[in-house]
This record gives structure tokens, C-alpha cells and sequence, in this order.
């Protein structure tokens, strides 16, 4: 009975998200770079990426049949590095907003349901990191932690849990007071019954939504640190390239195939997880639940 | 009839000096006095009607006597027992005393379906077995049939008279043995409220349970109801038979209320002044001495009751049960 | 018939516009109102009772078709430039909103609330918030009040008191005692009788609950499914009402006192219905207890009521011998 129900809805959010031009662009388009990432080991060589592999290549050499997207300053290739920095920034990107998102999820639930003072101070804590500023403290937290991929993830998302919290706690203070949720508790219904049947269903819509609003600033934030140089050294980012072509003069030289692509990548999974989500907000909003 | 019945047995449910009272809002503010000293007895199987305007403190005694507001003062006992402090103690007691709300779209989860919302109360309790076959038969005993109709829809599909028979339907699956209606027909349409208070009745009557009818409707007692009992500022001013009371009031507020019902009844219309009083500011001596027509218009004093009325709080005789009595100092010259 | 009413409404059909597509909400209704006289108008939810009383005014969403004809003191409503029908709007006919507590600014003091219905008809009338404010029963002190400072009961009274501010032929009341105590109810028809008595006010008494009508009104009329279905002289109407919409809805109130009514709630079937989705004929007939095949698929028209003067009846069976009038 309730995967018929669950399919229904799915089948129902699917028609709308069709419906909804902008929302169903952003989708295209984050399949399409979903698409490239998975498959980055089919488009480019791994052995391009390293520093030895552009030894013999020109530098920063323009588009060409060999080079699609030209040479880096020493020589990669950069359609290479592209597409499995693809692969970092969407790891990243993702992973941070899943740590965010949990952890504001916890938090927002904890304090809109339980009240009292654990509220008082989950909001003061959450009221810490809403105003501190999340670069500096992200920056100083890489630094101490070290900068894998995963570790840049913990971080970004440890910075940016605060506006979910927030969200959340509304939207949980909201629904403990709906009638179905004192029925549901005349019923004899336990706190774990009232949140798991009643509480959860009713801000998981608002929490994925959410949540691909975070994925974007998640992905923002690691270019940043990637392009202000605390990002992973290791492996290429959008961001990394970003730093790359700044500090090799690329834009006095014009040369565009270095700075653009990375530049126009970060924009285009930005707008295109940004569409998605405002699509989904708009679907999920509560005035649907009446439809 | 049931209102000639003659109770033997111990009584259903038994509220004794119950007091309710919310704390001050501000500081300095006052303490409100929702509930301010109540006796109550209901039996199995019958229909009492709790009667009162807003302020009155019938939605507080409701829900305190299903548990979900603490007592100040004063013992609820149901079937000789106590109320259960305990988790397990609670939740067995919830199956035996449900509650309808006033507004089925509130009480309804508009994503769940009627049958989870029917079948929940017997998940809650851990009851899996036949659980199909007991929300079909319980959706189609509160006139929702062919049942299978009715178990994919969502609330939103649903109408007010329906929705509110799918509240009916998720109370009776845990059988209880008493329902708690809080006004259940008031967001209805008027020509529905009929059908609903008939299935109330059909059900105190087939299941013998006892239902314990909150409104400000005065005609609704007169549809189902055996007693009724009039509340005022948190006390009970009147109780008896519904014909005892609604044909022969004895309170002066029961007498107002009636007055500008219905005046089939003869009487003269009688609007009181001011508003519904506030639990906040009760006055001292009987509470209802400052709207009371008998103060105003002077009957009291020459009856030569104005000082009991302006000191002494009046309280109901001792009651056994079918007795018609009410708490005004006019009945004991 | 009425000579010069103050408000006659002719075959005033109301569409709007929904996301399920056109509502017809108020399918052809006529109506009349003369000086100083109050018709009742009963119905349940989705009848369009409530369209009805915007569309008086002109007062629904542009989308909407309206058709017919408004007359107010002669003049058309329907017909008028908007200059003309902001100067109507509340001068010649003003409303009493349902539910005081949504339509009052929140953030405004009441006093600022009444005047601003003066101050937007400037010049054309002389009263005061404080005379408005005294007219209702409610104290000068009132006017620096917020409106959750005030009861239920109060709040009704200074809906009524910016309904009267600009001194109108008509007032339309929608549902004014609804949600209200009984004994603030009874205050509140008090009330408004005094008043329309005072000033010789017409008025259309909007509600759900025909119990009220019986002391408040001249006429009534019954509304289901966007129609009249019955309408005639109040008390006559009540207490022997002909089409069987109008008997349900009465019954559904039982008399205390009255063996009848007895454990014996009284109510109708089915729901009311979805104006979307109208029964074909008659719309009452899925929920009619003496529906014969014909009512299936002819829709009736009010009619005249023989034996009985200014009753009329949308009923098959209006003029049968064994329904006549009490």
C-alpha cells in the first residue's frame, strides 16, 4: 500500500518537474555533467594529468585537433583536467552538502521538536556559525585538518549546516503543532511514532530542497578555496584550473581556453542545480499538500 | 430509551474536584482558572453532553481527562482506576478513550492515505493482524461503504462530512469505551451534522460505549445526548436529564443561554451584557453574579440571597445519578 | 411587487476562473429588496452565497464573468465606470465580512481601521469614528485598540461600525454570527436590529444556520447549488418550508422540546455539491428523498407557489396537495 502511495508521488513530482521549464533544464543539465563525470575515464586520459605528461606538449597552446580545449602553462591538457576535475567538484560539492545537510537536518529537528533549553542551545550554537564568517573558518580548518577531497567535504559542509538548521527548526516547530500530530498522540503514538509518521514525511521535501540549494555554495566554496590555493593539491579541480590560469597571466594572454571553461563549468552546475531546486521548492510546497 | 435506565456498577469515568489552571502569562498577570472544581460521573453506554460558550473550560476538562493536559487538583478515574503516569499505562489507556476533534482537515495528515490514517491507532498499539479487514469494517461501519473506495483517497479528496467520518472510523478501530466528540459538527455543513451525530448515536448504542459530547450547540444535546451538563467559567452549573434541563432550566445562565435559542420554550428572551467572561478574572462569590439577570434586575435581593451571591460560591448539591441539580443559591430557600 | 427596491437583481449568473477551469458559482439568481426590509439568504458551502455577496459589489477577481443585471437604488453596478463604483462601494451598499479576525489589519488601530473608510468617501459624509464607535456599544477608548485586543464579540461590532461609517442604503452581512458564543451572537442581532430599525437600513443576511433567521429577517431565501430554490415570507418559509433542500436544512436544527427531534438527528446524505461538478437536472435530486425520474434530467425554475402570496418554489413537486403550506 505505501510503495503504491510513494510511487504515485514520484510519478507526480516527475510530471510537474516536466512541466516546469527552468527546473527541467537544470536537470538536463546536471545529468549531462553527472554524465561526464561518471564517465571521465572514457573522455580523457588519467595520464594527462600529471605534470610529466606535458612535458613534450606545447604550452598553453590554443584548441587544436589534438587538444580540444588547448595547453595548460606546462602543457596538460586541459579538457582532461576539466573533466576530472569534474569529478572533484561534484564529489566534493556533494558530499559537503549531504554532512550539511545532516547535520542541520539533526539539529533543526532536535530543537523545533524538543523545545526547552537543548533548543536554547543548539540555536546559540547554530546562531555561531550563521554569523561567523565560512571562509576564514573554512580556510583555517583545512589547514589544520589537511585537504583530501574528503576532508574539504567535512569542512565545507561543517561551515555551512547553519541556514538549514534554521529552515528546518521552522518547519519542525510548524508541524508538531498540526492536528493530525495531537491525534496522533490521543492515539497513544510515542515521540519516535510522531516524528518518524508525521514530522519526517512532512519536512523531507523541504530538507531536499534545500538541499540542492546547498550543493551549488558547496561547489562555489571548494573553487574558492581550490583557487586561493588551500584546495587539494593533489587532484584537479574547477578551481584548481581557476588558480592555475590566474597565476600564469592566462587572462593578460589571452588565453581564454584556460580560464573560461573551468570559469563557465562552475557557473553552468551552480544555475543548474540553483533551477532544479528552486523547481522542487515550488513542487513540494505546502499548498500541494492540499491538492 | 437509556435516559431510564438504571445504572448499577461502578461508574465509567469519575472526575472529582478537578481543577485545570494555566499559569500567568506575564509576570503579575493572573492564573487562569480553566477548569475550577468539577465532579462528573459518566456510565457505559451513555451520551452526555458537556455545554458551555467559549472560555468555559469544556475543551480543557476534555483533553485533561484524555491525559493530554495535567490537572492541578482533583482525580480522574476511569473504569475505578486511576490514570496511568506511566508510558505503558498510558498508551493502554488511550485505546479505551478516544477523541474526535472539531476540524477533520486538521486531523487528517493530508499525505497519508484513509487507510493509514484509519489503520494508524492499531499500528501505534501493534495490532498487524487483519488490519485490512478492520479498517474496511470500520470505515464501512461509519457509513464509508463500499469501503474499498475510500482507502487510496487522501483527505483532500475527501468532503468535511467525510473526512470527519474517517476521524470517526480511526478512533473506533481501538474499540474504546468512551469517545470524546469535540464539537464534531460544527465546521460541517449543516445539512451533513445530522448524518454525523446519527452514527455517533448508532455507535454509543451498538458498541455500548460512552460518549462524552462537547459543544456550545444547545440543540445537539437535545438530538443525542441523555444528560447534559451546563458549564460555566469552569465550573458545572447544571446538570441533569437533556429533558430535565432543556425544558426546565433551574440555573439563570442555563435559563439565558435557552432564552435566545429557542423560544419554543416560552421564555422570555434574555440577553445578557458584556462579553464571555475571561478564567483570568473570576469574581468573588458566585461567578456568575456580575451577568446574572437575577442580580440585575433585583429578584435576587428581594429574594434575599444578594449577599450569598456576591460571597458565597455555590456549589452542586450532592447528585445520585439521574438527579436534576444545578449551583444557584435561588434553589435553596 | 416591490415598488423602487433598493436592490433588484436580475438573472445575475457568476463564473470564475479556477485551475479546474470555469466555476459557475451563481447560475442565474433573482432578488429583490425594498427600504428597510432584510432577506435572509440560507445555503450550505459551494451554493455561491458567498460570490454572491462580492459580485453585489463587484467585487471579484477580474477573471471573472459576471452577467445580468445588479440594480442598487436604479442603478446598475454591473454597468458602472469605476469611479462611479468606488463612490457605491460602501456609500450605498457596504458589507460585514465573515470572520472579523482575518479581515482586520492586525498592525492597525481600530479607530484607524473605521477611518479610513471615511476619509476615502471625504466630503460626502459627516460621521466619526467616535459616533460610529458608540453607535455599536463599544466605549471611545476602543478606537487606540489593536484588534487582538478586543473579543470576538467586539471585533463583529467594529466590522459593523465601518459598514455603517459611510451611511449606505444596504448592508450586506456574510455569515456576521458565525464562530460567535451563542449569548455574543444574540447581543450581536440584537444589535444589528437596532440599528437597521434606527436608520431604516435594508439588509442581506447571509448564513448557514436558519435558526437565525427566523427572528432577524422578512424574507428568506434558499440557496443550493448557485440557485434560488425557495424564497418567501420568513416565518411562513420556517416553519413550513415546501422544497425538500429547505425542510432537510430546518430539520437539521432540531426545536428543543420537540418529541420529533428527539434522538432522532435528522440530516441529508451525500455532501453539498461541488459547483465543478454539478448532477445533471435538478442538483438536488442524488441527495432527494422524493425525486421522480423526471427530475433526472429537467432542471426546475423557480415558480410561483399557489395559495400563498410572494412564495415561490423550484420544485417539482410545489404545488402538490400534500406538501402545501402550513
Amino acid at each position: 500500500m505505501t510503495w503504491l502511495r510513494r510511487r504515485r508521488a514520484l510519478l507526480r513530482v516527475w510530471r510537474e518537474l516536466r512541466h516546469d521549464r527552468s527546473g527541467f533544464t537544470g536537470l538536463l543539465l546536471l545529468v549531462f555533467f553527472g554524465v561526464v563525470a561518471f564517465a571521465a575515464p572514457l573522455i580523457a586520459d588519467r595520464s594527462e594529468l600529471l605534470a610529466a605528461a606535458g612535458r613534450n606538449n606545447p604550452d598553453l597552446a590554443g584548441p587544436s585537433a589534438k587538444f580540444l580545449l588547448g595547453t595548460d602553462d606546462i602543457g596538460r591538457d586541459i579538457l582532461a583536467q576539466l573533466v576530472w576535475g569534474s569529478r572533484v567538484s561534484l564529489f566534493i560539492g556533494l558530499l559537503a552538502t549531504v554532512v550539511a545537510v545532516v547535520i542541520g537536518s539533526l539539529v533543526g529537528l532536535v530543537a523545533g521538536y524538543v523545545k526547552g533549553k537543548v533548543a536554547t542551545v543548539l540555536l546559540a550554537i547554530d546562531n555561531f556559525f550563521l554569523v561567523v564568517p565560512f571562509l576564514p573558518l573554512a580556510i583555517v580548518l583545512a589547514v589544520i585538518l589537511g585537504r583530501s577531497p574528503v576532508t574539504l567535504a567535512l569542512v565545507i559542509g561543517f561551515t555551512s549546516w547553519a541556514g538549514s538548521a534554521r529552515l528546518v527548526r521552522a518547519q519542525v516547530l510548524s508541524l508538531s503543532e498540526r492536528g493530525y500530530v495531537e491525534r496522533a498522540r490521543a492515539l497513544g503514538a510515542n515521540s519516535r511514532h510522531v516524528i518518524l509518521r508525521h514530522i519526517l514525511p512532512g519536512v523531507a521535501p523541504l530538507i531536499i530542497a534545500n538541499a540542492t540549494l546547498i550543493v551549488p555554495g558547496a561547489i562555489l566554496t571548494e573553487s574558492t578555496l581550490s583557487f586561493l590555493g588551500f584546495g587539494d593539491r593533489l587532484s584537479p579541480s574547477w578551481g584548481k584550473l581557476l588558480d592555475g590560469a590566474q597565476s600564469s597571466g592566462s587572462i593578460t594572454l589571452n588565453a581564454w581556453w584556460y580560464y573560461l571553461p573551468p570559469g563557465l563549468c562552475i557557473i553552468t552546475v551552480v544555475l543548474a542545480f540553483t533551477l532544479f531546486g528552486r523547481a522542487l521548492e515550488r513542487i513540494f510546497d505546502p499548498r500541494l499538500a492540499g491538492r | 430509551m437509556s435516559s431510564n435506565q438504571q445504572y448499577s456498577g461502578n461508574a465509567l469515568l469519575e472526575l472529582r474536584d478537578v481543577h485545570v489552571a494555566y499559569p500567568a502569562r506575564r509576570r503579575g498577570g493572573s492564573v487562569a482558572r480553566a477548569v475550577d472544581g468539577v465532579q462528573l460521573t459518566l456510565q457505559p453506554g451513555e451520551i452526555v453532553a458537556l455545554v458551555g460558550e467559549s472560555g468555559c473550560g469544556k475543551t480543557t476538562l476534555a483533553r485533561a481527562i484524555l491525559g493530554l493536559q495535567q490537572l492541578s487538583k482533583g482525580t480522574i478515574q476511569f473504569d475505578g482506576e486511576s490514570i496511568p503516569t506511566d508510558a505503558a499505562g498510558k498508551k493502554l489507556f488511550r485505546r479505551q478513550v478516544q477523541i474526535v476533534f472539531q476540524d477533520p482537515t486538521a486531523s487528517l495528515n493530508p499525505r497519508q492515505s484513509v487507510y493509514e490514517i484509519v489503520a494508524e491507532g492499531l499500528r501505534i498499539h501493534g495490532n498487524s493482524e487483519n488490519e485490512h479487514k478492520i479498517v474496511s469494517a470500520a470505515l464501512e461501519r461509519c457509513g464509508l461503504h463500499p469501503a474499498e473506495r475510500y482507502l487510496l483517497r487522501y483527505p483532500h479528496e475527501l468532503s468535511g462530512g467525510q473526512r470527519q467520518r474517517v476521524v470517526i472510523a480511526g478512533a473506533m478501530v481501538l474499540e474504546p469505551r468512551l469517545l470524546i466528540a469535540d464539537e464534531p459538527v460544527s465546521s460541517l455543513d449543516a445539512s451533513v451534522r445530522g448524518e454525523i451525530l446519527k452514527l455517533l448515536q448508532d455507535l454509543a448504542r451498538d458498541k455500548n460505549m460512552a460518549v462524552l459530547v462537547v459543544t456550545h450547540d444547545l440543540g445537539l444535546p437535545w438530538n443525542i445526548a441523555d444528560r447534559i451538563a451546563v458549564m460555566y467559567l469552569g465550573r458545572i452549573v447544571e446538570i441533569g436529564t437533556t429533558e430535565d434541563v432543556l425544558a426546565r432550566p433551574k440555573h439563570p445562565y442555563t435559563r439565558a443561554l435557552l432564552s435566545v435559542v429557542h423560544e419554543h420554550l416560552q421564555l422570555e428572551q434574555q440577553i445578557l451584557k458584556g462579553d464571555t467572561p475571561d478564567p483570568t478574572s473570576i469574581s468573588h462569590g458566585c461567578r456568575f453574579n456580575p451577568r446574572c439577570p437575577m442580580v440585575q434586575s433585583g429578584e435576587a435581593e428581594r429574594l434575599g440571597i444578594l449577599q450569598k451571591c456576591l460571597n458565597d460560591d455555590p456549589v452542586l448539591p450532592n447528585k445520585q445519578n439521574n438527579d436534576h441539580i444545578a449551583a444557584c443559591h435561588a434553589l435553596n430557600i | 411587487m416591490i415598488d423602487s427596491p433598493v436592490l433588484k437583481v436580475r438573472d445575475l449568473y457568476v463564473t470564475y476562473q479556477s485551475s479546474f477551469g470555469p466555476v459557475p458559482a451563481v447560475r442565474g439568481v433573482d432578488l429583490d429588496i425594498a427600504l428597510g426590509e432584510t432577506l435572509g439568504l440560507a445555503g450550505e458551502s459551494g451554493c455561491g452565497k458567498s460570490t454572491l455577496a462580492m459580485a453585489l459589489l463587484r467585487l471579484v477577481p477580474p477573471t471573472t464573468q459576471i452577467s445580468g443585471s445588479i440594480l442598487l437604488d436604479g442603478q446598475n453596478v454591473l454597468t458602472m465606470k469605476p469611479g462611479q463604483l468606488r463612490l457605491v462601494r460602501w456609500a450605498q451598499a457596504s458589507i460585514v465580512f465573515q470572520g472579523a479576525q482575518h479581515v482586520l489589519n492586525p498592525v492597525q488601530q481600530i479607530g484607524v481601521q473605521i477611518d479610513e473608510a471615511i476619509q476615502l468617501h471625504h466630503g460626502s459624509t459627516s460621521s466619526t469614528v467616535r459616533e460610529m464607535l458608540a453607535l455599536v456599544g463599544l466605549s471611545d477608548t476602543r478606537a487606540d485598540d489593536y484588534p487582538h485586543e478586543l473579543s470576538g464579540g467586539q471585533k463583529q461590532r467594529v466590522m459593523i461600525a465601518m459598514a455603517l461609517s459611510c451611511n449606505p442604503l444596504l448592508i450586506i452581512a456574510d455569515e456576521p454570527t458565525t464562530a460567535l458564543d451563542v449569548m455574543v451572537q444574540a447581543q450581536i442581532l440584537q444589535l444589528l436590529d437596532n440599528i437597521k430599525r434606527e436608520r431604516g437600513l435594508s439588509m442581506l443576511f447571509i448564513t448557514h444556520d436558519l435558526s437565525v433567521l427566523s427572528h432577524n429577517t422578512d424574507r428568506v431565501a434558499v440557496m443550493y447549488a448557485g440557485r434560488i430554490v425557495e424564497v418567501g415570507p420568513a416565518e411562513e418559509l420556517l416553519r413550513g418550508s415546501i422544497h425538500p433542500y429547505s425542510r432537510a436544512l430546518a430539520e437539521s436544527f432540531p426545536i428543543i422540546g420537540d418529541p420529533m427531534s428527539r434522538h432522532k438527528p435528522k440530516g441529508l446524505a451525500g455532501d453539498p455539491p461541488d459547483p465543478n461538478s454539478l448532477p445533471s437536472g435538478c442538483p438536488f435530486h442524488p441527495r432527494c428523498n422524493v425525486a421522480i425520474d423526471s427530475c433526472k434530467s429537467i432542471d426546475i425554475k423557480l415558480s410561483a407557489v399557489a395559495k400563498s402570496v410572494d412564495r415561490q418554489v423550484a420544485c417539482v413537486h410545489a404545488n402538490d396537495e400534500s406538501r402545501s403550506v402550513k
